[in-house]
């Protein structure tokens, strides 16, 4: 007998639409790192994050009846995921640095690391929540723009409008002094002319 | 990395390199399987109202049932009812020559009736208290 690693995500989601707990629990397990890592970046607040997480995956096992596993199941969830979060962005939107929860970023971590976390801080601060969640689906989770748009409820073209002008707005507020922790030269991280 | 981005090459390796701080809290992973083991699916949640609407339709029922169920309320004090004629009350009996006669006949049959009519509403309107005699 198949163990439940062995089987694709289409393959848990009927059996978990048939009344599996353990399928829906191995879907849970292989996806929510990718949903708390979206959520935290997006609210900048590891509790809120958290009972998001929590949220998102208490929805998704009461619709999914409503899922389609002819589908992908990574972009329905970040659905459900960036719903909830709008929701609780526009209730409190983040602050501009992370929350005390998270430690700050002194610790001994690889100085590429602080500046990817500075630059996504850049990006929470001065992008739409939309535009936020195309790039991050883009560039952390590599969803083609067909999911993006899926997630975002909009057409491709649509999508491919919002991923752009993400990366201009990013582009535009991208001064390597105001936001690199490590003050590395502009050479290293100059946009693209 | 597409051409028409506007992000440099640099930019772009930050955007997909790892972020520190993001992995789940020790802990997270198991309260969280733990609160979709004990949490109720949609399908449960879907019929939860039919207990309280059987209930419901068994009140309304029964609500409605409860006038043809309840017996005729006794007669007020003050008035009389006049107590129903004896069982097997004596029939005029009739002569054989009575039968021969239509009109008599006929008469005969309406009295019947009358009398009928007369004591089922004896039986079902109460009488008023007649003191001066005068009914």
């Amino acid at each position: 007998m198949p163990s439940p690693d062995d089987k694709s995500d289409a393959d848990l989601a009927r059996a978990a639409q048939a009344g599996s707990r353990e399928a829906f629990g191995e879907l849970t397990l292989r996806h929510y790192p990718a949903v708390h890592a979206f959520l935290i970046s997006l609210l900048a607040n590891r509790t809120d994050a958290e009972d998001l997480t929590q949220d998102t995956f208490l929805r998704a096992l009461t619709k999914l009846r409503h899922f389609d596993p002819g589908q992908p199941f990574r972009p329905w969830i970040f659905t459900l995921a960036r719903r909830l979060a709008i929701t609780r962005w526009r209730r409190h939107k983040p602050t501009s640095t992370l929350d005390d929860s998270i430690p700050h970023p002194h610790a001994p971590t690889p100085q590429s690391a602080h500046d990817a976390a500075a630059l996504w801080t850049l990006a929470r601060e001065h992008l739409k929540p939309n535009e936020f969640a195309a790039l991050w689906l883009f560039y952390r989770e590599d969803l083609p723009v067909k999911d993006i748009a899926r997630v975002l409820k909009k057409s491709e073209a649509n999508a491919k409008v919002i991923l752009h002008r993400a990366r201009t707005t990013l582009r535009q507020h991208l001064s390597p002094e105001s936001w690199l922790p490590s003050h590395r030269t502009a050479t290293a991280i100059q946009p693209t002319s | 990395m597409n051409n028409n981005d506007p992000l440099s090459k640099a930019t772009v390796d930050l955007l997909r390199a790892p972020l520190p701080h993001t992995a789940p809290r020790p802990g997270f992973e198991t309260r969280l399987i733990c609160n979709l083991n004990t949490a109720s699916t949609g399908n449960h949640r879907r019929f939860s109202w039919l207990p309280f609407a059987a209930a419901a339709a068994v009140i309304i029922a029964l609500l409605a049932a409860l006038p043809l169920l309840q017996t005729p309320p006794a007669a007020p004090p003050g008035l009389t009812t006049t107590p129903p004629p004896p069982v097997g009350t004596p029939r005029p009996v009739l002569e054989l020559d009575d039968f021969a006669i239509p009109l008599r006949k006929e008469a005969t049959a309406l009295t019947d009736t009358a009398t009928r009519a007369g004591q089922f509403l004896i039986h079902c309107l109460p009488s008023l208290p007649d003191p001066e005699g005068t009914l």
